[in-house]
């Protein structure tokens, strides 16, 4: 009898080691609870969270891209202790930097906020098929893509235009911005949209993307146009938050005294017109500060806020993003004023690019004074230079300076000789592109 | 996998093949049970030439489950030995083991008394890891280092394992790299085979596998000030063991000797084994206290600070003078052990207190242990053990980090310095940063229970099941009313992080020993491994205060969370054979196969297979007279490294944009194909005694290969994923070397003296990138073919073109691409280390030398960006003016990175232990008393423009990150320690 139970007892056992063996691959099964899978993201559920995505990873990353254009422009300098960031703050950067850089980050980000796109419309139009097009959800991805296109323009001498494709130039990169919003034109007034008020947003966001590629590229007359059609008020904001590091407007982070101090505004460039009683920037034209250039500034030292993180440089806080959700205006109806006055300019309208600027100036939270049309010496430059004033002071950390210095040659003038003109494209773009591969970089030009 | 020394195998007791299928029956049938009379064997075991008792010294009967340790005198008492012929073996790390036929009288005791000789040789330790259960080192093809940490700590008493193992065996690096008293250590053995993945070793503590992380985990956990919770450099959980606990530690070197722990097993395999009770004792008690302190070697930049006043007339102050503070250390121990009948137990306990020098900075740990040892019966014995350990450490903020405590001192500008920044602080005074609190509390149980049943001769069965639960919570706290907006934060923030870590270990393991025909010795082990472990990290973080005296999460304005979780789990079986050609020749051959969780979906299991020789050449005639002991061995194996938990996922992450609204982002691409990496090692060395085993010679030659390494391929940022995929696509080869040598150059009663040297040599080198000649890795280290894996890149200075009139300070041309400076790791160690003995004095010293290495010394061209530190000081004119030296530094240093060497020969240790006389310590009412005074880390001598070149500010584990940033070095330790025992 204990022979029997004995041997029951082992059959048992060699049972349950069976089974537990069998069990095994079950046990190598584990789950992912902090991420989606691909297939999941198919899920209609999901569908307006990878819409969201899109368009907010083009936002979030606009802030670390808009800092580095800042850097290598008159509008910003490295007052930190990164030596890749002094780089770019002296324009030292060249095609095919032996290294990362500080530019590569912020580029990488708007590249892959790109990708991000491309991919969400590709998945709407598979998982919504032939209704796609008339989905707000689409309608909000191929936004997203474009002004990721127009930002990398901006920004990036040459970029593929596609997730891993061989390198355009920026012009092209332009014409693919402008092409993509003219084809969102007529899908946003067939999408079925709920509210009156998004569909409105979203077109005049088109065509301000339109307006200002349309600038860029050339096109003066289609660029008036389309600026023209934006109404007064309109702006689009990259929205941040204090709600996670990764919403979190980073230059805020970078170039305020609550934060970190390494940028501020250019002091070489801007020194005798830095106001440290009103904390702003003078206006050139009436002498009176400049609220749309706010800085901040600790005269006392007490804190030893009145130098940058490297312990010399000047540092004045870039008031106008003070905190982590502060935002950044991606295109506005004042920019449109001033596409109106550049083209007006451009055609030898000084009187009406003159006032074209002024109803920016008119504005509440400007209230300066109207700038008057030159009546003595070189006319077209002097409008040119309150162009340039005016773009400086309205599109302030919005990414827009150094592409105005670099179209307009400006350059050498402003920050000397030597220095590159506009990003090269990033280094881990060219070396895990198999389309570019290292040593194949052709730009950007050296002023 | 299988823990302490257990038993030798005796040929005379190998079954037949009759006596296999017989074993085998256990499972089918019934096993016989014979009574049969038992006798006592009983004895002393003593230092031949001192004639002192040894303690710890295992005495077993060969053949049998029976076995006993000496006690503080030398004594032992094995009971229930079968009457008869017999054998018994006295073995004690560092000594000669002695063998005696024995007659055991049926209810009666025979006395036996051994005189074991110090050997430098250790051909007859008997190990147990990796090696399918317990093995003279004889037959073993493949490298095993020993370290006898019992005695070790009565040279040189360390409180974590890692200073413990610094230099005792060739090719393992244990070294601290900064973070102050707490901070990790890195921890490797022969140099780096991944790319990616942790380097440390495995380790396990009496068969149970053990938490090692030693790196910052709250710094994925977001939504926190700048730069990890201290800097980069983690709490180290090897430093939560005892060391006092500790018996000894085996090394598996790689992966030909670790090929039985399979995919976890790539980096080698440290196993600790505990103390156990000595039976038949009365409780003896061990007692012992230290006392001492910490004070850093005053090395730092601010030498020339006092020299310069701040605008508003303060002068400026040497942190060398003001920060570096005497740490004072105590810790105190317990132990008890014994044993009656068939038990034994061993219990301790200790705590200890290090306050650092540079302040606030402090370690707080206390362990409690319970290892209960019961031989149920001559065939089952069971090992249960438990300790539980609290660790608490005050981490000085340190490393690549705004708050750095003496980074903040030393890279000030004294020209600005003012009563609220006295060392010129261009981030955060250090006033404020001495405010901040940041802390880790770790709590943690470790456990486990084996089985060892012999229910034939010559067939055991080994179980072990075990857990390491770990529950660490780490705070950080900037006051609302301090100055941290470097470090990002306005109004203080307050972060509670909470780590918790559990892994489940269950491994079984069966041999059989049986003969083969013509007399061809065999013994087949088999069994199975597994774990289970899981990682849960949590944060809750609270920005902005409404004022000051207020520091929990709910008090602040703005809250936040975070949450984390790693899940890993592995299964694997192994078999392998040890055959023996007479007593000369042994060979193993054997196989492991493991399933993972983080292999890819379409991986499947993967196989490594091990094969390795022992022949043994001692007794020849034709060998020199001199050669007393002699084995050539050569051992191929392969062993692997799994890959991170969710690696092969495709992923897309869940985010928020806009004003909170949930989005889905593209994150890690996945690879369906992802396996681990498997390294195959070739090692061939000799194992040899010379003058009577006075003079010992361990030498290996090695070369590893890792032909799948796991890449971190950046795939075009375009394509939108923002991880890199993780390919097996890698090859790195690792060719070295590795020696000790022991030598007893005297040996007297009342005079010894011994030499243990230990030296490495190794070349790391990356053989293929799958068609890519160089990657760009996720943490932007370059990657390149031809080259080291953290292989030192940079702009070197090319040429120099002299001031114009638009050039001020002229202009200097670096390389056109980022050259190669050297490795990132030594190419050669050296560690000497004397021992002498003269009557009741014991004097140690512990020296140590890598030659090789390279890193970016961050530090010194930063000092010169921030017009700071002594060397660009040095440089100013009358009352601190700039001058066109002083102007041109900061230019070239802001143009180019400081490249240096690591070369570096370090006094670690010297200590001098005392024998107290007994008629002192009776008097006194105490038993064998001993008192060493140690000092540890006292002077360093190098080559490189730093503060310590082993400084790495990325803490332990990162092989990648080759630079000095901000760190501190590691502190010179000064330690009294007295023990006595009754």
């Amino acid at each position: 009898m204990r022979q029997l139970t004995n041997r029951a007892a082992r059959v048992v056992c060699a049972a349950g080691v069976l089974l537990a063996a069998a069990g095994c691959h079950d046990i190598l099964t584990v789950q992912n609870p902090q991420a989606f899978s691909n297939e999941a993201a198919n899920s209609p559920v999901l569908l307006p969270a990878v819409a969201a995505g899109a368009e907010g990873d083009m936002q979030v990353a606009t802030s670390t891209l808009f800092t580095m254009t800042g850097m290598l422009s008159d509008e910003f300098w490295h007052t930190g202790t990164w030596s890749d960031w002094l780089d770019v703050s002296n324009g030292l950067i060249r095609a095919n930097w032996p290294f990362n850089g500080a530019f590569s980050g912020p580029e990488d980000a708007m590249l892959r906020a790109r990708g991000t796109a491309e991919g969400a419309s590709k998945r709407f139009e598979t998982v919504l098929g032939d209704s796609a097009h008339t989905s707000p959800l689409f309608i909000t991805s191929e936004m997203a893509r474009a002004w990721a296109d127009l930002e990398l323009a901006m920004s990036v001498c040459e970029v593929p235009p596609t997730g891993g494709a061989a390198l355009v130039t920026d012009a092209v990169l332009f014409k693919q911005a402008a092409d993509t919003f003219a084809a969102l034109v007529p899908l946003i007034q067939s999408a079925h949209y709920t509210a009156a008020t998004d569909r409105q947003a979203r077109a005049n966001q088109a065509l301000a993307g339109l307006a200002r590629a349309n600038l860029m590229l050339g096109n003066y007359a289609s660029a008036m146009s389309y600026a023209q059609q934006v109404p007064a008020g309109f702006v689009y904001n990259a929205i941040y938050s204090n709600n996670s590091a990764f919403q979190n407007n980073q230059m805020a982070n970078q170039g305020n005294s609550n934060y970190n101090r390494s940028f501020t505004i250019r002091y070489t460039s801007w020194k005798t017109q830095i106001d440290t009683v009103n904390f702003a920037l003078t206006d050139p034209y009436s002498g009176m500060p400049d609220m749309r250039v706010q800085l901040g500034h600790d005269n006392n030292n007490a804190h030893g806020y009145a130098r940058g993180s490297d312990g010399v440089s000047p540092f004045f806080s870039i008031s106008k993003y003070s905190a982590y959700s502060s935002p950044i205006a991606l295109t506005k109806s004042e920019e449109m004023n001033l596409i109106v006055a550049e083209v007006k300019w451009r055609a030898g309208d000084f009187a009406g690019a003159v006032n074209a600027m002024n109803i920016n100036r008119q504005l509440p939270n400007v209230a300066l004074p109207n700038l008057a049309v030159p009546t003595t010496g070189d006319i077209s430059t002097q409008v040119r230079d309150m162009l340039l004033q005016e773009r400086f002071a309205t599109l302030f950390g919005e990414g827009a300076r150094m592409q105005d210095l670099y179209r307009f040659g400006l350059v050498t003038q402003r920050l000397g000789t030597g220095r590159a003109t506009k990003l090269p494209l990033s280094r881990t773009e060219q070396l895990s592109n198999t389309h570019v591969g290292q040593g194949n970089e052709k730009c950007p030009g050296i002023s | 996998m299988t823990t302490g020394f257990t038993h030798t195998r005796t040929p005379a007791r190998r079954p037949t093949p009759a006596g296999l299928v017989l074993a085998l029956g256990l499972l089918a049938a019934p096993a016989a049970l014979h009574a049969q009379q038992t006798g006592i064997v009983v004895g002393t075991v003593s230092d031949a030439a001192s004639g002192q008792p040894l303690s710890g010294t295992l005495v077993a009967v060969v053949g049998a489950q029976n076995n006993a340790m000496t006690d503080g005198r030398g004594h032992f008492i094995i009971r229930g030995v079968r009457s008869g012929a017999a054998s018994v073996r006295a073995q004690r790390l560092g000594y000669r083991p002695e063998l005696r036929p024995i007659a055991v009288p049926a209810g009666d005791s025979v006395r036996v008394s051994f005189s074991l000789n110090e050997s430098a040789v250790n051909l007859s330790e008997v190990v147990t890891t990796g090696t399918g259960g317990a093995v003279s080192k004889r037959e073993l093809g493949a490298p095993i280092g020993v370290v006898d940490v019992s005695q070790l700590q009565e040279v040189k008493p360390s409180t974590d394992l890692g200073s413990i193992l610094e230099g005792q065996v060739s090719g393992v690096r244990s070294t601290t790299v900064g973070g102050g008293v707490g901070g990790a250590k890195d921890l490797r053995i022969r140099g780096t085979s991944s790319f990616t993945l942790g380097q440390r070793p495995v380790v396990y503590v009496d068969g149970v596998r053990l938490d090692t992380r030693a790196t910052d985990w709250t710094a994925g956990l977001g939504n926190q000030a700048c730069c990890n919770f201290n800097g980069g450099t983690g709490e180290d959980r090897l430093s939560d063991l005892n060391p006092d606990d500790i018996d000894h530690v085996e090394v598996l070197k790689g992966a030909a000797a670790a090929t039985l722990y399979g995919s976890e097993a790539s980096n080698g395999v440290i196993q600790i084994f505990t103390k156990r009770g000595k039976a038949e004792s009365a409780p003896q008690w061990s007692f012992a206290l230290g006392q001492g302190f910490d004070r850093q070697r005053p090395n730092y930049q601010t030498k020339l600070y006092p020299l310069f006043s701040g605008p508003d007339g303060t002068q400026a102050l040497d942190m060398n003078k003001t920060l570096i503070k005497t740490g004072p250390f105590q810790s105190y121990s317990a132990e008890v052990q014994g044993g009656a009948g068939r038990a034994t137990y061993f219990v301790s306990s200790d705590f200890s207190k290090e306050v650092g020098s540079i302040q606030p900075n402090d370690q707080t740990k206390g362990n409690v242990r319970l290892n209960v040892n019961w031989n149920a019966s001559d065939k089952l014995t069971f090992d249960a053990r438990s300790q539980f350990s609290r660790d608490f450490i005050n981490s000085l903020q340190s490393g690549n980090n705004w708050a750095t405590l003496t980074g903040n001192a030393e890279n000030g500008d004294p020209r600005q310095a003012s009563k609220l920044r006295p060392y010129g602080e261009a981030w955060i005074s250090v006033s404020d940063i001495q405010k901040m609190v940041t802390t880790s509390d770790a709590n943690r149980w470790t456990g486990g229970v084996t089985a060892n049943y012999a229910p034939a001769p010559g067939f055991t069965n080994k179980v072990t099941l075990g857990a390491d639960v770990v529950g660490e919570v780490k705070q950080r706290f900037f006051p609302q009313d301090g100055n941290y907006g470097s470090a990002y934060v306005t109004n203080g923030e307050k972060t509670n992080a909470q780590r918790n870590y559990s892994v489940y270990t269950a491994d079984y393991l069966g041999t059989i020993n049986f003969t083969l025909p013509k007399g061809i010795g065999s013994t087949f082990s088999f069994g199975g491994q597994g774990f289970y472990e899981t990682e849960v990290l949590t944060a809750a973080i609270g920005k902005q205060f409404a004022g000051p005296g207020i520091s929990t999460v709910t008090a602040a304005s703005q809250t936040f969370g975070a949450e984390q979780y790693n899940h890993a789990v592995q299964i694997g079986g192994l078999a392998q054979n040890r055959f023996s050609f007479g007593d000369r020749l042994f060979s193993t051959v054997g196989v492991r196969v493991d399933g993972n969780s983080a292999f890819g979906s379409g991986f499947g299991y993967q196989t490594y297979p091990k094969i390795d020789v022992a022949y043994n050449l001692d007794g020849y005639s034709w060998l020199p007279a001199t050669v007393s002991s002699l084995k050539l061995r050569a051992a191929i194996g392969s062993a692997g490294k799994a890959p991170g938990p969710f690696d092969s996922f495709q992923t897309y992450q869940p985010v928020a944009v806009y004003a909170n609204t949930p989005a889905l982002i593209p994150q890690g691409p996945g690879n369906l194909k992802l396996g681990p990496e498997k390294s195959t090692e070739i090692d061939a060395g000799i194992d040899a005694g010379f003058f009577g085993d006075r003079l010992g010679l361990e030498a290996s030659v090695f070369q590893t290969k890792v032909n799948n390494a796991i890449v971190p391929v950046l795939l075009p940022p375009s394509l939108g994923f923002s991880t890199t995929q993780a390919q097996n696509i890698g090859g790195i080869t690792n060719n070295g070397w590795d020696a000790s040598i022991s030598l007893l150059t005297v040996q007297r009663a009342s005079f010894s003296w011994r030499n243990e040297i230990r030296m490495d040599g190794l070349t790391n080198k990356v053989t293929s990138l799958a068609g890519h000649t160089g990657v760009v890795d996720a943490g932007g280290n370059t990657i390149r073919v031809g080259y080291p894996v953290g292989a030192v890149f940079g702009i070197a200075p090319v040429s120099y073109t002299p001031p114009t009139a638009s050039a001020k300070f002229g202009t200097w041309k670096g390389t056109d691409t980022a050259v190669y400076f050297g490795p990132s790791l030594p190419t050669f160690n050296l560690s000497y280390a004397p021992t002498l003995k003269w009557s009741r004095f014991t004097l140690y010293s512990l020296v140590t030398m890598s030659r090789g290495a390279w890193f970016n010394n961050g530090d010194y061209p930063y000092r010169f960006r921030q017009h700071t530190g002594d060397d660009y000081l040095a440089l100013l004119g009358p009352g601190g003016a700039n001058t066109f030296a002083s102007d041109s530094a900061v230019n070239y240093w802001h143009t180019f990175s400081a490249f240096d060497s690591r070369n570096t020969v370090r006094l670690r240790t010297i200590s001098l232990g005392i024998d107290v006389p007994d008629r002192y310590s009776t008097a006194v009412g105490f038993g064998r008393t001993t008192m060493v005074l140690a000092a540890n880390n006292i002077m360093w001598w190098d080559h490189c423009r730093c503060n310590d070149p082993d400084s790495n500010w990325d803490g332990a584990n990162s092989f990648a990150t080759n630079t000095s940033f901000l760190t501190d070095p590691s502190p010179r330790t000064f330690r009294m320690t007295i023990r006595t025992r009754f």
